[in-house]
């Protein structure tokens, strides 16, 4: 290689910090996606830096933290020595305040199943669980155009969501066994999973009975059953864990699907699903890990690509938006809203593909969060066929893990076709 | 320096730069975390736990796609950090409640002697008692009261329909009421009295020879209604004695003490044990009976703390035979603190121990599910709940039925 003569280095040297400090601000631009670009989004990881910065907080909400801690340090009956307990118990606590099925507190073990399946790693009886609706089959469906979704009491008057398959691992356990993705967990290893619907019925035949419409027999007949049932209850995330975790052993569980029960011996193992693979010219990719730079070299001079989103829920969001400016042009894919009334953030691509490919999406139930979000966007805006009709939840989340490993999600964005800007009250 | 190698560091310095310029442009210390969101999961890493917990509660206040009430983030997280010491009867008390709870521990209270249930209308009379002012004024069990002091109460929340019926010692209240059957209503002017509400019921059972005593709690006048209970079902010899148990909540240790006194004499109660001291409960002497007939004690999940010890008491030295099934497990004391806003916490500060030793102490899952702990019972008999029992009734409760069969087994 012929060295650049000395003339030429300094315009070099300008020209590479120019185009890399260009460079670096997207890639930080890409990251930031999902996050809050107001100020207040910044609060998030500076921790105490913060407190001295910001007068903002007149209430010092955060510091029961310290005063409640010393209070158990000198007054419990047993000596209190591992704070960071205290610490995950009171994150697990405001999580499980929101009350949403998609921001969730995983203790150690089931947050290292959660990291493992986003990235095709699963172990259990290979299925994904989630939260849906008592008595609907469908996910949390979201209204594309406004971003609403039903209310919860539409649903159920008692708000106890149902454990639902939401993917099967293809070539695992439960898939050999013929689970389906929308079956419910009914029961596991004799355990019955608590749903809403027992103390509905119950509450039910009592008043029906108070009102003699039905006899005493047939009240004991339900008694009987909501007794048996709830001796051997099992909560739904427990119900979840016995599913996804473990890598040995057998479970015994039934399944329900339209009202039928069916009933399956799985033994546990691990599987693992390729995050991309290309058969017969269809891709299938997980939204994780450099998806994108796989995705490039994948449709490297092709006119026509097609991708198969099915079995596809644990996508990472920032991920998806850097694959969608592979396949699509730049311009505004839909908006990232809350309900807090914030400025709607348009979820857009800057930096998109000048020639893009014809796209074809294959998508079902199964296709979820970031890869629903990533067939609608393209989909809605004619920048690609979908076929099928996607699963819904297209939640923006974040992702922290905690020291004692125990983590949680939050959803701190809702995708939607349009912009909008609702404020709701505060529970 | 190669030229080649210069522009490769030039290249990752000015891309470093980029990537925190947005940082460095807003005057903010660069945001080493941002790279952690390459790989797209965040960890709090080298945090203290107080200031994971500050950097958790804000991100959820500020993050979140709904709106978040600050002070109800605090509670739940409070709870929480309470929670995770895995003791059910260590809990954060927000400032209602805590008010609530200090009302309940309180032994004398005035009122009119009345349990209410909530009802669209206002509050429905569950049950009056006898020795109230309420009962003497003419209110009667299922009646619905709609207004109190001539106002309209239809869709207050129960606890405000009681804050307005309660009050000071000696004054009055106007309650309107409908009864069932009746068109118009009904108002009636009632003394605010101290209430003593019974804690002890009796009565004779299986052809008068079975003595039959429900203990509802054990409070102030809990030992002297035993006392009398018990002089009126002796008046004809009897067999056996049931003292049943069954969903009393507790009350007064001293009170259990004291009627513990009337069975065994200068015993150990229960032996308190807190961080730095220890304390033991012992019966009195001189205020001992004789019982020369058998007597069985009645349990279930519902009956918890002095009814556990009384129970656990009897069967320790050897005084009675414990039926139906086990325990909730109160073992510990508990003390609230309060804290700077008012509310506070409820932290268990002793357990104690049964004179045997037994620590009863209940043990939950994750869920707060019942795993293991309480008294259980010498002979187990599940309540069956198919005949609609009521508690005292032999013809419908079965836990009572089987308890009168070991007794006059023993005759």
């Amino acid at each position: 290689m012929n060295q650049p003569r000395p003339s030429i280095l300094p315009f070099a040297v300008v020209a590479t910090l120019g185009i890399c400090a260009f460079l670096g601000s997207r890639v930080r631009n890409f990251v930031d996606v999902g996050r809050p670009l107001a100020p207040l989004g910044d609060r998030i990881d500076s921790g105490d830096l913060l407190a001295q910065r910001s007068g903002a907080f007149r209430v010092p909400e955060e510091d029961y933290f310290r005063e409640l801690s010393e209070l158990l340090r000198r007054e419990y009956v047993e000596p209190v020595n591992d704070e960071e307990k205290l610490a995950s118990g009171a994150v697990r606590g405001m999580v499980g305040s929101l009350g949403d099925p998609h921001s969730l507190y995983y203790d150690a073990e089931e947050f290292r199943v959660l990291l493992n399946a986003r990235v095709g790693r699963y172990e259990g009886v290979g299925v994904e669980l989630g939260f849906t609706g008592f008595g609907s089959n469908q996910g949390t469906r979201i209204d594309p155009e406004s971003g609403s979704e039903p209310e919860a009491a539409e649903l159920t008057s008692l708000r106890v969501p149902r454990l639902t398959v939401t993917a099967v691992v293809p070539g695992g356990p439960a898939d050999a066994a013929g689970v389906k993705p929308g079956d419910y967990v009914y029961e596991v290893d004799g355990n019955w999973v608590v749903t809403g619907e027992l103390s509905e019925r119950m509450s039910q035949a009592r008043k029906d009975f108070d009102e003699k419409k039905i006899t005493i027999e047939q009240l004991n007949e339900i008694r009987r059953e909501v007794r048996a049932k709830s001796e051997r209850a099992l909560m739904p995330l427990r119900a979840r864990d016995k599913l996804t975790i473990g890598q040995t052993g057998q479970v015994t569980v039934i399944w329900e699907r339209a009202g039928k029960k069916l009933t399956t011996v799985l033994v546990k193992q691990v599987k693992e699903v390729p995050t991309f693979a290309e058969t017969d010219g269809t891709i299938q990719l997980r939204f994780v890990d450099d998806a994108d730079r796989r995705l490039r070299e994948a449709i490297q001079g092709k006119a026509t690509v097609k991708l198969d989103l099915r079995n596809n829920s644990g996508g990472d969001f920032q991920v998806m938006r850097r694959c969608l400016a592979v396949v699509a042009p730049k311009g505004t894919y839909g908006y990232l809203n809350t309900r807090r009334g914030t400025d709607p953030i348009p979820f857009s691509v800057s930096m998109g593909n000048d020639k893009p490919p014809k796209v074809e999406i294959l998508v079902d139930e199964t296709t979820r969060g970031a890869a629903h979000v990533f067939a609608q966007a393209l989909g809605g805006t004619g920048k690609a066929v979908v076929k099928g009709r996607s699963g819904g939840d297209p939640f923006v989340q974040t992702i922290t893990q905690l020291k004692d490993g125990s983590g949680y999600t939050l959803v701190t964005h809702v995708w939607a076709a349009k912009a909008s800007q609702t404020k709701e009250a505060a529970k | 320096m190669k030229p080649a190698v210069l522009l490769a560091l030039v290249a990752v310095g000015s891309g470093a730069l980029g990537f925190l310029w947005r940082d460095l442009q807003q005057g903010r210390a660069p945001d080493s975390r941002a790279l952690g969101r390459l790989v797209g999961v965040k960890t709090t890493g080298d945090l203290s736990p107080d200031a994971v917990f500050k950097a958790a509660f804000r991100q959820i206040e500020s993050s979140y796609y709904r709106p978040v009430n600050a002070q109800d983030l605090k509670y739940a997280g409070m709870q929480g950090l309470l929670s995770a010491l895995g003791d059910p009867h260590t809990a954060f008390l927000p400032p209602r409640a805590a008010r609530a709870f200090t009302e309940e521990t309180r032994a004398n209270f005035s009122g009119v002697g009345a349990r209410l249930q909530p009802d669209p209308l206002g509050a429905r009379a569950v049950s009056v008692f006898e020795d109230g002012p309420a009962y003497g004024a003419g209110l009667r069990a299922t009646d619905l009261i709609t207004g109190v002091d001539g106002k309209n109460i239809g869709g207050l929340a129960i606890d405000a329909i009681v804050d307005r019926i309660k009050g000071p010692e000696g004054t009055t209240v106007r309650l309107s009421i409908l009864r069932k059957g009746e068109t118009a209503a009904r108002e009636l002017t009632i003394r605010r009295a101290r209430i003593v509400t019974p804690t002890v019921e009796s009565q004779l059972l299986d052809n008068r020879q079975i003595g039959y005593m429900n203990i509802s709690q054990f409070s102030e006048p809990t030992v002297a209604q035993f006392d009398r209970a018990l002089q009126r079902l002796e008046q004809a010899p009897i067999k056996g004695l049931v003292i049943d148990l069954r969903d009393n909540p507790g009350g007064l240790l001293d009170s259990a003490a004291e009627l513990l006194s009337r069975f065994v004499e200068n015993k150990t109660v229960v032996t308190m044990k807190g961080r730095d001291a220890s304390e033991t409960v012992r019966t009195f002497s001189g205020a001992t009976r004789e019982f020369t007939y058998p007597i069985a004690v009645l349990i279930n999940e519902d009956s918890a703390s002095a009814a556990e010890i009384f129970a656990g008491c009897l069967r320790d030295y050897g005084k009675a035979t414990l039926v139906g099934e086990h325990t909730y497990g109160k073992s510990s004391v508990q003390t609230v603190f309060m804290l700077a806003d008012r509310s506070s916490a409820k932290v268990t500060i002793a357990k104690y121990f049964l004179p045997n030793g037994e620590d009863i102490g209940r043990q939950v899952d994750g869920d707060g599910a019942y795993v293991t702990g309480g008294l259980q019972p010498d002979v187990k008999v599940e309540l069956n709940w198919e005949k609609e029992p009521r508690f005292g009734d032999p013809a419908s409760d079965n836990q009572l039925a089987k308890a009168i069969e070991i007794l006059l087994a023993k005759q």
